[in-house]
C-alpha cells in the first residue's frame, strides 16, 4: 500500500520535546537552536560533517521527518530503539539524501511509522560549516479528501523593494522569497473536522505545522510541496452540507 | 536562505557601476550589489547591572552568525533589530557649519516583552553603540560602519524598544575643565569661588579677567589646563604692569613680593606638567579692573598639529579633546585635522571663565562659526573641515540610476540672494573696559579697549543694486585673532555665495552611505550635473534611502 495521494499535516513537532545533543557545535549556534522557532537561527558545527541526535526518552512512533534551513550538501536520518543507542540496527535509515539547494530542505516520509527513542540526523557538506535551522519529526495526519480547485503555492516576495528612478531605471533591494501554500478543503469529513483539524484550528496563528501537499511524491517535488510554517489566518470551518465541512488552510513558510 | 534560487543566479541582479570591475571600490561594490540582501548589524557594549561586567550585545536585522574568520568570530547577531534611522547635518536654519549634529534611532522588536526590562538588566546609557551595513554573507569586519555613538535614551513600547542614539560628539560633552576650586583659602580659592570651575585659555586672547583666587596676596588664576605659552601682558585699568619673575616653585611664588605696578608669575604642575597659571600683583587698589592677555598652546608629541604655538580651530579641537575629554589620538582623524589646518591655519582665541560651564562641544560650536564644521565621521573619528565649495576629487559618483529623487531646496535664511557684506569678528577684548580706563593709557590702547569686538570682512556696495534683497551678514565667527584672517574669511565667504550656490536634496539607495559630511561627490543627472559638498546625510533603513543634501 502506497502513501495516500492526499495532503497531510504534522501539527505536533515531537523534535521540540526531545533532548538534543550534537556531535559538535559552535558556541553561538548550539544544538538547541534547532528547537528555536526561527528557521534561520541554526545549529551549526564547524567542519564538513556533524550529527545531531534527539532523545525522546522512550520509544515513539514516527513517520515524517523534515529538516529546514540546512547548511550542507547531504543529510541522513536514522531512528533507533531505546535498546539501540548506537544505531547498530536502526528502525529506519533514510540513506544519504541530497539537501535541496533551493529550499535548503530535506524531507523523508514513511508509509508506516518507525518506532524508536532516538532520531539522528547526519549532515555533510563542503564546509566550513554544516547545520540545521529547524528539525521536524512526528506523525502526520492525512486528510480524508484532496484539495479543491484553487490550491497552489505562491513564491511570495513582498519584502523586496523596487524603486524606479526619475530616469525610469529600477533599483532593487532584494529580500528572500518564501512560500505560501493555499490549500482549500471543500469535502472534509466529520472525522477530520473533529480530529486533527480541530486541533490545528485551536492552535490559531501561533502554532507551527508541517504542511505536506504531495506526501506521495519523492525528491525535489516532495520538498517543493512541503512547507514548515505558520497559518496566515484563523481557520473558519464551515459545514457545506450535512457531514461535509470546508475550510482553507494557508501556510506561510518560516524564515 | 529559504526562498528560491540564490539571487545572484537571477538575470536581474546587476550593478549600477559601469566602471571596470577591478577599479570598483569594495564599499561601493558592496552597496550596489543587488544580488544579495542588505544586512544591518548593531553592537551595544552594555554594562551588566548591578556590578558589571561590560558585555557586547549583538543585533542584526536578519539572522546572522559571523564567519569563523570574522571579528568577532562565530558570533550570533540576534535578528531583533527592526528599525534604524540616522541623521547627521551641518545645515542650520541660517547657514551652514558648526558642530555636526548627528544621532540615530534603533528599534528592537519587543513582541513578548523580550526587551522591556533591557535597561533593568543592563546600563545602556553612555555605552558604545556601533552600526554597520553590509550584504548578507559579508564578514562583519568588512561591513561599512555607518554609525558610532552612544545610547542617549531608551523607550519601551508594546511592540518596539527604541534606543535613541547620539553620535560620538557626545564624547565632547565634557566641561572644558572639570577642575573646581575647593575653597579654604590660598590657591584653593575663597568661599566665593568655591565649587566654581577653574578658567581656561584656548589659543590667544586679550584682556580677559583672571579669577581672583587669593585676595590677601593679590593672586589671580589665568588658566588651568596643561599648556605651553606666554603672557603678553597684565593690566590694571588698561595700564600695563611690569613683569618681575616667573616661578615654577609655588612656595617661592607665594612668598614673592612684587612691588606696586609689577607682577610675578607662578606655574603649578599638579600633574607633572605645567597646568595652573597664576599671577601675583603688587597692589590692586579698589574699583580697578585686572585684565591680562596671553597665548597658550598645548603640545602633543607627534600630533603634527602644534608647530608654532598658534592655536587653530583644528588644534583647539584636538587640545580640548585630549586634555578635557580624555580622548586618545586614535579618536581623531589626524590627517583630516592636518589638512584642515593647512587650509585654514588662522589663530583663534577663546576664554572660558570660572562662571562658565561650557563644554568642549559648546566651545567648538562657538569656534567653528560658519566657516568650519567639526564633529565625528560615521566611524566616530573626530574631524574638522572648512565649509566651502566642492574641494578635491569626488569620493562618489552618482549616476541617474543611483538617484531615486532629486530636487532643489531653498537655501538657509540670509544666504540667498548672496550677502553683500560679510562681517567677521576678531581680536576680542574679553572684558568690558568702558568706564574703567585709567589716565595715561595711550589713545591707541584706549580706542582698542573701548571696543569689545572688531570686524573685518568684505563689502560689495554694488551688489544691492543687482540684488535689492541682498542682506548684510555678521557671521558667527568671532574668535579670530588677526584682522587679516577675518578679512580673508569674509572675502572667501563672499566669493563662495556669490558663485551661485544652491542646496539640492538627492535621494539615493544605500550607495549614498559612502560620503561623509563635507566630502565632495559628483552628480551625473540630466537635471543636475556637477560636483557638490554633502552637508547632511539622513538614512532610513526602512525606506532603504539616504537623503543626501548637497551644496552645489
Amino acid at each position: 500500500m502506497a502513501i495516500p495521494r492526499r495532503p497531510a499535516i504534522v501539527y505536533s513537532n515531537l523534535a521540540d520535546a526531545a533532548t538534543v545533543t550534537a556531535s559538535s557545535q559552535l558556541a553561538d549556534a548550539a544544538a538547541a537552536m534547532v528547537q528555536q522557532q526561527d528557521v534561520a537561527v541554526q545549529w551549526l558545527a564547524a567542519g564538513t560533517a556533524a550529527s545531531i541526535t534527539f532523545d525522546h526518552g522512550a520509544d515513539i512512533a514516527l513517520d515524517s521527518f523534515s529538516l529546514h534551513g540546512c547548511t550542507g550538501d547531504t543529510a541522513r536520518v536514522r531512528v533507533a530503539l531505546a535498546a539501540d543507542p548506537t544505531f547498530a540496527a536502526p528502525a529506519f535509515d533514510s540513506g544519504v539524501t541530497a539537501i535541496d539547494s533551493h529550499y535548503l530542505q530535506a524531507t523523508w516520509l514513511r508509509e508506516a511509522a518507525a518506532t524508536g527513542r532516538y532520531v539522528k540526523y547526519d549532515l555533510a557538506g563542503s564546509g566550513p560549516r554544516v547545520g540545521i535551522g529547524r528539525a521536524v519529526h512526528g506523525v502526520r495526519s492525512t486528510f480524508s479528501a484532496g484539495m479543491a480547485f484553487g490550491a497552489g503555492v505562491q513564491h511570495a516576495d513582498d519584502m523586496t523593494r523596487r524603486e524606479r528612478t526619475p530616469s525610469r531605471q529600477t533599483r532593487i533591494a532584494p529580500e528572500r522569497t518564501f512560500r505560501v501554500y493555499t490549500a482549500p478543503f471543500e469535502f472534509m469529513s466529520a472525522a477530520d473536522r473533529d480530529g486533527f483539524v480541530e486541533t490545528i484550528a485551536r492552535g490559531g496563528l501561533k502554532s507551527d505545522l508541517l504542511f505536506i501537499a504531495s506526501p506521495w511524491a519523492t525528491g525535489a517535488q516532495l520538498v517543493r510541496d512541503t512547507i514548515f510554517g505558520l497559518p496566515t489566518e484563523a481557520m473558519s470551518i464551515m459545514q457545506a452540507v450535512f457531514g461535509v465541512y470546508s475550510f482553507t488552510l494557508t501556510t506561510e513558510e518560516r524564515g | 536562505m529559504f526562498g528560491d534560487a540564490t539571487y545572484a543566479a537571477l538575470p536581474y541582479g546587476q550593478s549600477s557601476i559601469v566602471t571596470a570591475a577591478a577599479s570598483i571600490d569594495p564599499v561601493v561594490a558592496m552597496l550596489t550589489d543587488e544580488s544579495r540582501e542588505i544586512i544591518h548589524c548593531m553592537t551595544v557594549d552594555a554594562y551588566t547591572l548591578p556590578a558589571g561586567p561590560v558585555v557586547t550585545l549583538y543585533f542584526a536585522d536578519r539572522p546572522f552568525l559571523s564567519p569563523a574568520d570574522d571579528t568577532p568570530a562565530d558570533t550570533r547577531f540576534v535578528a531583533d533589530l527592526v528599525g534604524f534611522d540616522s541623521e547627521a547635518s551641518i545645515v542650520r536654519g541660517d547657514g551652514f557649519g558648526g558642530m555636526i549634529d548627528g544621532g540615530a534611532t534603533a528599534e528592537l522588536i519587543n513582541t513578548g516583552d523580550l526587551y522591556t526590562d533591557l535597561d533593568a538588566t543592563y546600563a545602556l546609557d553612555g555605552r558604545a553603540v556601533e552600526v554597520r551595513v553590509g550584504r548578507y554573507g559579508d564578514r562583519h569586519a568588512d561591513m561599512l560602519t555607518i554609525f558610532k555613538g552612544t545610547v542617549a535614551n531608551l523607550a519601551a513600547g508594546n511592540d518596539r524598544v527604541k534606543l535613541h542614539l547620539k553620535d560620538r560628539s557626545a564624547l565632547l560633552e565634557k566641561p572644558v575643565t572639570a577642575r573646581t576650586y575647593p575653597g579654604g583659602g590660598g590657591l584653593g580659592g575663597t568661599e566665593d569661588i568655591e565649587f566654581k570651575r577653574r578658567p581656561v585659555i584656548v589659543g590667544e586672547i586679550f584682556h580677559f579677567t583672571p579669577t581672583l583666587v587669593d585676595p590677601s596676596r593679590n593672586i589671580y588664576q589665568m588658566s588651568a589646563l596643561p599648556f605651553t605659552g606666554l603672557i603678553f601682558g597684565v593690566f590694571i585699568n588698561g595700564a600695563l604692569q611690569i613683569f618681575d619673575v616667573a616661578y615654577t616653585d609655588m612656595t617661592a611664588f607665594l612668598a614673592s613680593t612684587p612691588v606696586g605696578g609689577e607682577y610675578t608669575v607662578g606655574v603649578d604642575s599638579p600633574g607633572g606638567v605645567w597646568e595652573d597659571l597664576y599671577i601675583k600683583l603688587g597692589t590692586v587698589p579698589n574699583n580697578q579692573k585686572v585684565t591680562a592677555s596671553g597665548a597658550l598652546a598645548r603640545s602633543f608629541t607627534g600630533s603634527g598639529l602644534i608647530t608654532n604655538g598658534t592655536t587653530s580651530k583644528a588644534s583647539a579641537l584636538y587640545q580640548m579633546g585630549r586634555l578635557s575629554c580624555g580622548l586618545a589620538a586614535d579618536d581623531f582623524d589626524l590627517d583630516a585635522l592636518a589638512a584642515y589646518e593647512a587650509r585654514h591655519p588662522a589663530a583663534i582665541g577663546l576664554y572660558v571663565d570660572s562662571n562658565s560651564d561650557m563644554t568642549v562641544w559648546q566651545a567648538m560650536e562657538r569656534l567653528c562659526g560658519e566657516s568650519t564644521f567639526a564633529g565625528p565621521r560615521r566611524d566616530g573619528k573626530l574631524i574638522t573641515g572648512l565649509f566651502g565649495a566642492p574641494y578635491g576629487p569626488p569620493v562618489l559618483r552618482l549616476r541617474e540610476r543611483d538617484i531615486l529623487d532629486l530636487e532643489q531646496e531653498t537655501m538657509p535664511a540670509g544666504l540667498f540672494p548672496p550677502p553683500h557684506r560679510w562681517a567677521v569678528g576678531h581680536t576680542r577684548v574679553w572684558t568690558d573696559m568702558n568706564g574703567s580706563i585709567v589716565l595715561g593709557v595711550s589713545d591707541t590702547a584706549r580706542s582698542f579697549l573701548s571696543q569689545q569686538l572688531r570686524y573685518s570682512g568684505y563689502l560689495d556696495e554694488t551688489l544691492p543694486d543687482i540684488h535689492p534683497l541682498s542682506p548684510e551678514r555678521t557671521t558667527l565667527d568671532d574668535c579670530y585673532v588677526e584682522a587679516a584672517d577675518a578679512t580673508a574669511e569674509g572675502t572667501r565667504l563672499y566669493d563662495l555665495y556669490t558663485a551661485g550656490r544652491r542646496l539640492w536634496r538627492v535621494d539615493t539607495p544605500p550607495l549614498g552611505l559612502v560620503p561623509e559630511i563635507g566630502e565632495t561627490i559628483h552628480i551625473d543627472h540630466d537635471r543636475l550635473t556637477g560636483r557638490g559638498v554633502v552637508v547632511a546625510h539622513p538614512y532610513s533603513r526602512e525606506r532603504g534611502r539616504v537623503t543626501l543634501r548637497v551644496f552645489i
